[in-house]
């Protein structure tokens, strides 16, 4: 019987109208229970945080994130007269911040020929009253993130921090469901693999 | 660069239990609190977003509209009364169990317990049919369980089970049943009177319940709002205004929500406020309730647990001999 799968994401050289963008929408399936129509304000203010959270996961530098936030929605502006509720609306939305994240990452190594410091760079001599909790977990969990190529570091920002469904992950990565349970699994595992290896290292 | 932990934060210290004792689900759990975490950390600062609104929008031109700021957080919005009886099934009861989302039994029980009981307080106080109601109890053993119930109300309330038990409803004295059609009557006569204060009582209850009762969703919304908010005061070094926003959210939500993460930023508020005093007072009292959460390194790092150490010392400086 034949089985209709989506395509994975399209990779950088199957952009969309020269911008990076792939054209998710026309690659997913149906979704199960197409979103509601939605106008551009609307998607702006309900997830913004969304895209800037999913830009920072996955590794867009802090200087650059007012730009790649701008850029994803600047595109969604462009696109959303043909999104055609085939995906979620968060799903369309990953996959527009995956694919800036993409562009300015190649544009970083284009134009950059230091590395720059990174801005979070951790301080061993943290003063205890200044401690953050947050910012030492989210330094840590990003850490890890680096160690992932890009197909798991999508699933671990997808369904690890973003709560995207299994359904929205396995469209975005062209995924079976189960596949994304088993992955998830042996991503947690990884995890686990690395905090020991860590503790190793320090002491 | 080394140090002795890859990191200072207590999730870190969690997951390297849990990994190190090889139990796989204290570490998920672990690994979630700490994502959980790490997922509030990724938003963006305050202000940011209304800063790039102004330069989208100057993009955009005038084709959209992007510079209402979305609005401050507010406290869990009151249900507004609605038109139908108290129990009916558009009562405010339902609004606030489609509204939450939660369990429709649930605040169903908890609505009709809280008009009940409010119900049971009219019905003890209200002078105009104190007579009936002493007749009426005195049967209302034999009777409640034939008697039709009115305009929706259930065959026995809680707040009627409450307003009889006193009084001993449950034990039907002796010629109560010779009396039944007396008391009958003399109930029917109040009926209007006390149907009218059912409904009189049962608006301002249900308003009461509405408020003691909001959605759920919303209010752990606003918690992690204010919570961020003093956070990142906090970390702007401006404890005072860190202060004002855990006293609002103190103020708008019972303190039983997330309470060490409350007790531990107002911890770490006091200490940049240099009120050292009290933090070490707070911040004894989340150790004694939480030995073990994640934010007890925290705590013992900060002011609160110097200011302990310092005391120690001191204490040792006066008293050599011990």
């Amino acid at each position: 019987m034949f089985v209709w799968r989506p395509r994975r994401i399209a990779l950088a050289a199957d952009t969309h109208a020269g911008l990076g963008l792939p054209d998710v929408d026309r690659a997913l399936p149906p979704a199960a229970t197409p979103p509601v129509p939605a106008t551009f304000e609307q998607l702006y203010h309900e997830h913004f945080d969304f895209t800037f959270r999913t830009l920072r996961n996955l590794g867009v530098a802090p200087m650059s994130l007012p730009d790649a936030v701008q850029e994803v929605w600047l595109a969604v502006h462009r696109q959303l007269s043909r999104f055609e509720g085939r995906s979620s609306h968060r799903t369309w939305l990953f996959s527009i911040a995956l694919n800036t994240a993409r562009n300015q990452r190649r544009w970083q190594r284009r134009h950059q020929h230091t590395t720059p410091l990174p801005d979070d760079l951790p301080d061993p001599a943290t003063n205890p009253d200044q401690l953050h909790v947050g910012r030492e977990t989210l330094g840590f969990v990003h850490e890890f993130l680096t160690t992932l190529d890009e197909p798991r570091r999508v699933l671990f920002i997808s369904q690890l921090l973003e709560d995207l469904s299994a359904d929205e992950t396995a469209e975005l990565l062209g995924l079976e469901r189960t596949q994304v349970y088993h992955r998830v699994r042996d991503l947690r595992r990884a995890f686990k693999r690395w905090v020991l290896a860590r503790r190793k290292e320090s002491t | 660069m080394s140090t002795s932990r890859p990191s200072a934060s207590p999730h870190w210290e969690r997951l390297e239990r849990a990994a190190l004792d090889e139990d796989d689900a204290a570490f998920d759990g672990a690994l979630d609190a700490a994502l959980a975490t790490a997922r509030n950390e990724a938003n963006p600062e305050a202000g940011l977003q209304a800063a790039l609104s102004t330069r989208l929008q100057a993009e955009l031109g005038a084709e959209v509209s992007l510079e209402a700021p979305r609005p401050p957080p507010e406290p869990p919005p009151a249900v507004r009364a609605p038109e139908a009886g108290p129990f009916g099934r558009d009562s405010g009861v339902v609004a606030v169990v489609r509204e939450s989302g939660r369990s429709l039994r649930l605040a169903q029980g908890v609505g009709l317990l809280a008009a009940g009981v409010a119900i049971g307080f009219v019905w003890g106080r209200a002078p105009a049919w104190q007579d009936a109601r002493a007749h009426a109890l005195e049967v209302a053993a034999a009777t409640s369980s034939a008697r039709a119930p009115e305009g929706g109300v259930p065959t026995m309330s809680a707040g009627e089970g409450a307003a009889a038990g006193p009084t001993g409803g449950d034990a039907t004295p002796p010629g109560a049943v010779a009396r039944a059609s007396e008391a009958n009557a003399a109930s029917d006569a109040a009926r209007p009177a006390a149907t009218s204060a059912r409904v009189a009582s049962a608006a301002p209850a249900k308003t009461k319940a509405r408020r003691a009762t909001p959605p759920v969703d919303d209010r752990l919304r606003f918690v992690l709002q204010q919570l961020r908010k003093a956070q990142l005061f906090l970390r702007a070094s401006e404890p005072v205004r860190a202060l004002a926003a855990l006293d609002e959210l103190d103020a708008r939500v019972p303190s039983t929500l997330l309470s060490d993460e409350r007790d531990a930023t107002r911890v770490l508020a006091w200490c940049d406020a240099g009120e050292a005093q009290k933090a070490r007072v707070l911040a004894a009292r989340v150790l004694e309730r939480a030995p073990d959460s994640p934010y007890a390194v925290s705590l013992r790092e900060s002011c609160a647990g110097r200011q302990e150490l310092l005391e120690q010392m001191r204490e040792r400086t006066s008293n050599p001999a011990r």
